[in-house]
């Protein structure tokens, strides 16, 4: 069969040129047939997720080409770049990215009106898709009062809106259980196999990998290894990988380590909460420059002015005073997660310490810009939900719970919007470094 | 189909350049470019010069029989009125009444659609109310060129 997808001597850089220039993409020249069920397999910093990027026109390749249906993307113009990736490929993520300020089926609806199709027809087909994808009772819902499973599900309807012939998910996987990470596999099947649309998916877990086609083993931004799946060979390969990564040892144990690492995380998170409304590449390379400053990589000035600059200059073009907001909230977030993880720390050595003082700072620090009024009441229950959040006796999804159920039932009693940007601004100095519970790492 | 020598020709006749690209790109992204060759005009006078020469003809029109351009003008009946005339003049002439006329345009009104049925034309498309894939479907109908 002809391939709807061709690399040829792909090669791509991060920031070329300057002393943290990272080559994410060596030389690669691969054949994606139509129809097929693609993953990118390996440990994180492969380059398995930038080849997605340069795959669905993202992040420009300096070297080679990409061929989708013989034409080569690197020559598209902006104009076309945005149709290409509104109606060519379809994009789910590890940490959903839907609007929260949309309903469900505004979300699902959104991508149809990018190009031009109106608001009536959006809406009937959006519907189709959410019954499709067994989400019709939540059509009004918004994005905050759906669970992890139900929200990717949304994700799936959303990449499917403009019926895209190549559907790319980057660790579709990643923050879902595992009643709900089957359910979205079996999604991923049927896309493939019933509606025949070419299926690329990033991974580094194994078990992810049991209905793929063909499974390119990357590392250090080279293919290391490709395999076509037979149903013989299925068992064998995903047992193999899991037993991988179940015994690594060594150099493999060390990227392992660095797959979970908790900074990554939150730059990821911090990405799409300070530029919300901005395009995937720019908070793309914003999460990038996040993971250099925490890394320390780079100082706050250098990440100041690397913000600044125009996005064809190797910055995120964030306006002046954008730029300086961004910078002070980040540096911010810096010192809050060195002090929340010495507050773990002397927890973990010492369950019943008082971290009374450090949560009035916590309070007051992510009540900033916080227009409403709250009571000595409220600000009580406030600091109690922090308090519990941070020795992880309740979940990120309980604290918006909390945050938003009224005082009389023990909650603080914000709006739904607030207890929900709140919950987001705390997970941004949590997120890896909470105490650990037993029995579980990690809360719900 | 043999790759290049048999693509049908689409002719698109509509001055918005997003449109244009829109039209052109899904054909493409959906796989049709082995079987199709898109060519765009912003104007019913360039229009007419592809279709009278026998080298540039095409299997297809889809015109917008109310540019923006001609919004902006005023007198919309006007140059409806001059869309309908081009197809007329198409369908009336032995030598290019062969060739497929599909409305592709944002008027709904109903009077309009009875006027052109009765010139002849090969399709009503209103734009906004078709996924691309139903574009790209409704021209394989028309050329039995169905994947």
């Amino acid at each position: 069969m002809e391939p709807i997808i061709k690399l040829k001597n792909v090669s791509l850089w991060y920031e070329k040129g300057k002393p943290i220039e990272v080559q994410a993409l060596k030389n690669i020249t691969i054949d994606i047939t139509k129809g097929d069920y693609v993953a990118f397999f390996g440990p994180s910093g492969c380059g398995k997720t930038t080849m997605l990027y340069a795959i669905s026109g993202i992040d420009r390749f300096q070297e080679g080409t990409v061929l989708i249906n013989d034409r080569d993307i690197s020559m598209l113009t902006n104009q076309e770049l945005a149709i290409f990736r509104q109606t060519g490929i379809g994009i789910v993520f590890q940490q959903f990215n839907l609007v929260p300020s949309l309903t469900v089926l505004k979300n699902v609806a959104l991508p149809m009106l990018f190009v031009g199709i109106s608001s009536e027809k959006s809406d009937i087909e959006a519907r189709k898709l959410l019954e499709r994808l067994n989400l019709t009772e939540y059509a009004d819902r918004y994005p905050f009062e759906l669970s992890g499973g139900q929200q990717q599900r949304v994700g799936i309807a959303r990449a499917l809106a403009n019926d895209p012939p190549i559907i790319i998910a980057d660790e579709p996987l990643g923050n879902l259980d595992s009643v709900n990470a089957k359910k979205v596999l079996e999604f991923l099947k049927e896309l493939n196999e019933k509606d025949g649309r070419t299926i690329i998916m990033v991974t580094h877990e194994a078990w992810s990998l049991r209905d793929v086609k063909t499974i390119y083993h990357m590392k250090d931004g080279n293919i290391t290894e490709v395999e076509h799946i037979t149903p013989k060979t299925l068992a064998d390969s995903i047992s193999g990988h899991l037993n991988k990564q179940l015994f690594s040892v060594g150099s493999e144990k060390e990227e392992k380590k660095e797959e979970k690492k908790p900074e990554s995380i939150s730059a990821h998170l911090l990405a799409n909460f300070l530029l919300r409304g901005y395009s995937m590449d720019e908070i793309n390379r914003f999460e990038f420059l996040v993971n250099e400053r925490f890394d320390d990589k780079i100082n706050s000035k250098e990440f100041h002015q690397l913000i600044n600059k125009p996005y064809k200059d190797g910055g995120v073009g964030l306006w002046k005073k954008k730029a300086e907001r961004v910078v002070e909230y980040l540096e911010e977030v810096i010192d809050q997660r060195k002090d929340i993880g010495d507050i773990c720390r002397s927890i973990e050595n010492k369950p019943e310490v008082s971290i009374f003082d450090e949560i009035q700072g916590i309070r007051k620090w992510l009540l900033e810009g916080y227009t409403g009024e709250l009571s000595s009441d409220k600000i009580m229950a406030l600091d109690q939900v922090i308090s519990d959040r941070i020795r992880n006796f309740i979940s990120k999804e309980q604290v918006v719970e909390l945050l938003d159920l009224s005082t009389n039932k023990f909650g603080v009693g914000l709006s739904f919007r607030a207890a929900q940007t709140l919950s987001e601004k705390l997970e941004l100095i949590l997120e890896g470094i909470l105490v650990k519970k037993e029995n579980d790492s990690v809360g719900k | 189909m043999d790759k290049n020598k048999n693509r049908r020709k689409i002719l698109l006749i509509d001055d918005d350049e997003m449109m244009q690209i829109y039209f052109r790109d899904i054909f493409w992204i959906h796989g049709r470019n082995d079987f199709y060759e898109i060519n765009m005009v912003s104007s019913l006078a360039e229009a007419e010069k592809i279709v009278r020469d026998v080298k540039t003809r095409p299997d297809s029109i889809f015109l917008d029989v109310l540019m923006s351009s001609n919004k902006k003008g005023g007198a919309p009946a006007y140059h409806i009125a001059r869309s309908l005339e081009f197809i007329s003049k198409i369908k009336n002439d032995k030598e290019l009444s062969k060739i497929n006329i599909i409305i592709y345009s944002g008027q709904k009104e109903q009077y309009l659609k009875e006027a052109a049925l009765e010139l002849g034309i090969d399709g009503y498309l209103i734009k906004g109310e078709l996924m691309p894939r139903e574009i790209v479907e409704f021209t394989d109908k028309i050329h039995g060129t169905n994947n």
